[in-house]
């Protein structure tokens, strides 16, 4: 059996940035290994204090994922190792930039949200730092796999810079099926797909978001995120930049096995060979 | 596009705006009443500060009823006090109420600044502990201290403490404000050991409030990660150090 995923996200800048012409804060980035082994979806957030953060937001989306491949299998292991080495990367990884670009650490600050999928072995790895919200599928029904981190106060969360703790890094792995789907957005747009209060999904905006992939290309579906994002509900709720990005396990393809592959994997059963 | 790729506006789910809690503790002891003895004589400014504090007080309401989005997340409680300190309003959404005129307590004398400062405290932290308990979000508390004169009793001393503390914590905004020759200023400061007490010019009382209700407007528009900077130059407005 061959899981086969399909992808699609975007982002827009919100009224609040265009007023006081800041750049969008809000990066995305959809990823699939040059293997086709490992796939994901990553997206940051910039932090509103700093009008360099998009930098920093936009070089931890370019570089998670690859290094997340690489480490997978230890990673899927035992994510609290996975939580600090991952934390660590994220800390050297901006240090770097800092220097490299000469722009004080803490200007690059930004949320961290991704899925991490290993295609072949039907596994994921989502990690989360400060607000936004992951969202996962499974049997036609959606729940929140991780919630947003707020300090206190409404204007206060948890960023890439932040000192490390349990709290900063959330890491989480587990199965994946051909029904599993994953939906991940910044703090703007869960104004709209998520109820604060009751710290559940919006159920219906949610499930409709996730089965576009199900229904439409990525093309389409791409541009119908950016359509939602800059002239639909999103506005109504938020002034803030707005993005999110949806993978799903769509569709399921059977390997054709010769009659002679079956009698050898028939006969590697018997004999208690193990591939 | 293919409706289903559309959004509908009827699916959207409602999330409270987050709250941003203001205690205004101001004085009505009787020196509010702009009158000055001098031996046998006596001297009546006009208009006398009570007035304009409550002129203030009504345009700042009227301002934040005016910002489509400060008169969802405001609001507001107020403490007055004398010799004794007695909330005036207790918290509610700006949009909802009037604005309080405010009474001088000439039978009360006295300025117990602690005493007010305490109670403010304590309306505070229950209201936030009202937010949380419903899962709305809020903003770092605010508390705006208008004085005029000098404490009568010794209540500044553990109330500035707990204070400071918050202050420190980043968990309370305090803006002390000094009014006229008889306030003193070192009692003021001791609440806010980030920022120095401003004094209010004269009796600008409306700019002030035209003041804070736009730092209301800013923070109600920020978002996480955001650092709303104080208008310094609107100070220069109404406030001197």
């Amino acid at each position: 059996v061959i899981l086969k995923h399909k992808f699609a996200g975007n982002f827009a800048q919100g009224k609040s940035h265009s007023v006081n012409n800041t750049p969008c804060q809000d990066v995305i980035k959809l990823w699939t290994s040059s293997n086709s082994k490992y796939t994901g979806i990553a997206l940051a957030d910039g932090a509103g204090f700093s009008d360099k953060s998009h930098i920093g937001a936009k070089y931890m989306v370019e570089n998670i994922l690859p290094f997340i491949s690489n480490n997978f299998a230890e990673f899927y292991e035992d994510f609290n190792k996975a939580s600090e080495k991952i934390n660590r990367f994220v800390i050297d990884s901006l240090s770097k930039l800092s220097n490299s670009e000469r722009i004080e650490f803490k200007n690059l600050a930004s949320t961290l949200l991704f899925v991490c999928i290993d295609i072949t072995n039907f596994k994921y790895l989502v990690a989360h730092i400060g607000d936004g919200i992951i969202f996962k599928e499974s049997k036609n029904e959606v729940y929140v796999l991780s919630h947003p981190f707020k300090g206190e106060f409404a204007n206060s969360t948890i960023f890439t810079t932040s000192k490390y703790s349990a709290y900063k890094m959330r890491v989480q792995s587990g199965e994946i099926t051909s029904d599993t789907g994953f939906l991940i957005c910044s703090d703007g747009a869960a104004e709209a797909l998520y109820d604060r209060a009751q710290k559940k999904p919006n159920y219906k905006l949610s499930k409709q978001i996730l089965s576009w992939l199900d229904n439409y290309s990525e093309e389409e579906v791409n541009k119908a995120i950016v359509s939602n994002l800059e002239n639909g509900v999103f506005k109504e709720v938020t002034n803030d930049d707005c993005s999110l990005c949806i993978l799903k396990l769509s569709t399921v393809e059977t390997k054709p096995v010769s009659l002679f592959n079956q009698i050898l994997n028939t006969f590697k059963r018997i004999i208690g060979f193990n591939t | 596009m293919s409706t289903d790729l559309v959004l509908r506006r009827e699916d959207l789910v409602h999330n409270p705006t987050p709250r941003l809690p203001i205690c205004l503790v101001l004085d009505c002891s009787p020196s509010m009443s702009g009158e000055m003895r001098y031996g046998s004589s006596v001297e009546q400014t006009n208009p006398r500060p009570i007035d304009e504090l409550n002129s203030g007080i009504e345009l700042f309401f009227n301002s934040i009823k005016e910002d489509e989005i400060a008169q969802f997340s405001a609001e507001i409680c107020l403490v007055a006090f004398s010799g004794v300190a007695e909330k005036v309003l207790d918290f509610d959404n700006i949009a909802r109420i009037e604005p309080p005129v405010l009474q001088l307590e000439m039978s009360k004398g006295g300025t117990s600044i602690g005493t007010a400062v305490n109670l403010a405290i304590e309306l505070l932290e229950e209201r936030k502990s009202e937010y949380q308990e419903v899962g709305v979000d809020f903003y770092e508390p605010w508390l705006v201290l208008m004085t005029d004169g000098q404490p009568t009793d010794d209540s500044h001393n553990d109330s500035s403490i707990k204070v400071s503390k918050l202050v420190l914590e980043s968990r309370l905004q305090v803006f002390p404000i000094g009014i006229g020759h008889g306030v003193d200023m070192d009692i003021l400061k001791s609440f806010s050991p980030k920022r120095d007490p401003l004094k209010l010019q004269g009796l600008r009382f409306r700019e002030f409030f035209e003041w804070l209700s736009k730092s209301v407007s800013n923070t109600s528009q920020s978002i996480p990660g955001e650092e709303i900077p104080l208008d310094l130059e609107g100070i220069k407005g109404w406030g001197a150090l």
